[in-house]
């Protein structure tokens, strides 16, 4: 709670400043350099998006924010992503209170196979949320995923027995439900159908006004729907970022260019 | 050879018109009475042994008069005494049931702890060591077991306790070391199977190693574990030769867990060779093994239902 009333302070003093800064950042499975030297920005309460061809490193950069790449052991980094006035590279970072603050969406939909209420006190009962407070946080973290209408008469049936939209807007609210300052989404609509898709960049475009949102997506369009500012990368290396309408309009790079007129994918 | 059959017109060797003395049709004959009769084997000899065991198991009750009651309640066993006879099989019974609990209850955590260990905690050295390792401990023949149990548990509890060492105690030792590594195998395989997906999960939403663990991947594998915590006692159920090498083979009902006991798998090991075929002894005997038959039929149907509840 502490850690983040701390962001936001510093978020206000310094509005010109991103929230989030990688600075020479190379993420290494074993000795494949998965993602090379990126640097970039992440701003504050606005959608960076990030786009590129399947194994360009976009998922990569993005699971090393929050540090979802320790689980694989032969994962290790070098570089920096500054937050807040600390490297989340660092050893020293508890990587719980780290995933608590920057939350994370994945793939495909994945519920845990339990009630829906039980999705989102899961990871509140952890961290010994009151009992009082949590019928509050789960209903306005439903809400906020604009779920809350379709499920408060069944909070206790299974999050199974929801269809795949509903159950990526139930992730969502689950990774709401521990108030993040930022909110990371690995193709949070790929395994959804247009209807479903449509409903969660809605809520992305709404959620925005909230928390900083970074996102990656196979779908060009929805990067230049939803997003401020995109990351195009390739094999690994930032090509190109920029402002969303900057990039997609009058790309400065070739390459860039090129994916993004389909020249190659 | 195509190109006749191609342009003939004639309906019964038309190309796309089945052809009955075909050597394609042929094979596919011999394929299906190959496959078809293995299956039949099977369930004939299955059915046979079901059925064998049903009437030898029912002689003792039926031809000698025997009360199924007193069979199964009753204290004293003593079916070929010159003097009374008495076929109560209670203690039998009862030393069965108490070595299966007591060996699953001494696998049943180590043998998930060490599953865990192996697929959650030291993937790899648990996959390079461990695994194999369990793979040569299910290897070792059950005579090992009951050999290293008499030398060297044995003797342990005799020094330890009032009473001679052979005990229930260390019937349930030697046979949940038997069964731990199956329990430890088939728990790895459950464990493995919980999709990644969950457990990225858990740890997106900051939990610890020991909370998703513990609050996601042990409740998503439960039905699989408890699977087999029941194949083990299924093999504990119809142990024989390592039990009745450790267990003192007493006809009389333990009083404690260092008691001697029996149960109705050595009781028929040790018995069988010299009873004479078609006395109340040997139907007796029959009998007993009527039980074991019919409680592995129960620990099927168990392990059926768990895994049935767990496709809901």
């Amino acid at each position: 709670m502490q850690a983040s009333d701390l962001g936001k302070e510093k978020k206000e003093a310094n509005s010109v400043s991103p929230l989030m800064d990688i600075k020479n950042l190379s993420v290494f499975y074993g000795d494949k350099e998965a993602v090379k030297n990126v640097s970039m920005p992440i701003e504050g309460n606005k959608v960076t998006a990030f786009i590129g061809p399947s194994g360009c490193g976009k998922s990569t950069l993005l699971r090393t924010i929050n540090r979802m790449n320790d689980q694989i052991d032969s994962a290790h980094y070098k570089g920096e992503i500054m937050y807040d006035g600390v490297n989340l590279l660092d050893k020293k970072i508890d990587v719980v209170s780290l995933r608590k603050e920057i939350g994370m969406v994945f793939q495909e939909p994945n519920p845990f196979p339990k009630p829906i209420i039980t999705n989102l006190t899961h990871a509140l009962k952890f961290y010994r949320t009151k009992k009082s407070e949590i019928q509050g946080i789960v209903e306005t973290a439903l809400k906020q995923a604009a779920l809350w209408d379709e499920v408060k008469n069944r909070l206790n049936s299974s999050a199974q027995s929801l269809s795949g939209g509903q159950q990526q807007r139930l992730c969502i609210a689950r990774a709401l439900a521990l108030k993040p300052q930022v909110l990371l989404l690995d193709e949070p609509t790929s395994a959804l159908d247009p209807i479903s898709s449509a409903k969660v960049e809605d809520l992305i475009i709404e959620l925005k006004q909230h928390y900083t949102i970074a996102i990656v997506t196979h779908n060009m369009e929805q990067a230049a729907r939803i997003s401020d500012y995109t990351t195009f990368m390739y094999n690994g290396e930032l090509i190109e970022y920029g402002e969303t309408s900057q990039l997609f309009t009058n790309p400065k790079e070739q390459r860039t260019e090129e994916y993004l007129t389909g020249k190659f994918s | 050879m195509s190109n006749s059959n191609y342009s003939s017109t004639s309906s019964s060797t038309h190309r796309l018109i089945k052809n009955k003395n075909g050597s394609v049709k042929r094979n596919e004959l011999r394929g299906k009475v190959v496959v078809y009769s293995c299956a039949v084997l099977i369930i004939i000899a299955t059915i046979a042994i079901t059925l064998f065991l049903t009437i030898k198991g029912l002689q003792s009750f039926i031809v000698n008069g025997v009360n199924v009651g007193e069979f199964l309640t009753g204290l004293t066993w003593s079916p070929s005494g010159e003097g009374d006879v008495a076929y109560g099989a209670f203690p039998f019974i009862f030393g069965s049931f108490s070595v299966t609990f007591l060996a699953a209850l001494f696998a049943a955590p180590l043998g998930i702890g060490s599953a865990i260990f192996m697929t959650e905690i030291a993937k790899t050295w648990g996959q390079k060591v461990l695994q194999p390792v369990i793979e040569i401990l299910v290897g070792i023949p059950s005579v090992v077991y009951g050999l290293i149990g008499l030398t060297v548990i044995v003797p342990l509890i005799r020094e330890h306790s009032s009473g001679i060492g052979f005990s229930l105690l260390a019937g349930m030792i030697v046979v949940g070391v038997m069964i731990l590594p199956t329990v430890t195998s088939i728990s790895a395989d459950a464990l493995k199977s919980i999709p990644q997906d969950i457990k990225d999960a858990s740890y997106g939403l900051g939990a610890t190693r020991w909370q998703t663990i513990y609050k996601v991947i042990l409740p998503a594998a439960m039905p699989s574990l408890a699977t087999a915590v029941v194949l083990g006692m299924a093999r504990a159920f119809g142990e024989a030769l390592a039990v009745q090498m450790v267990i003192g083979n007493s006809k009389a009902l333990p009083e404690s867990i260092t008691d001697q006991a029996a149960t109705l798998t050595s009781i028929i090991t040790l018995s069988m060779g010299h009873t004479t075929y078609g006395s109340l002894h040997n139907n007796l005997l029959w009998s007993l093994g009527l039980i074991l038959l019919v409680m592995s039929y129960v620990f099927i149907i168990i392990i059926r239902f768990i895994s049935s509840r767990r496709k809901v």
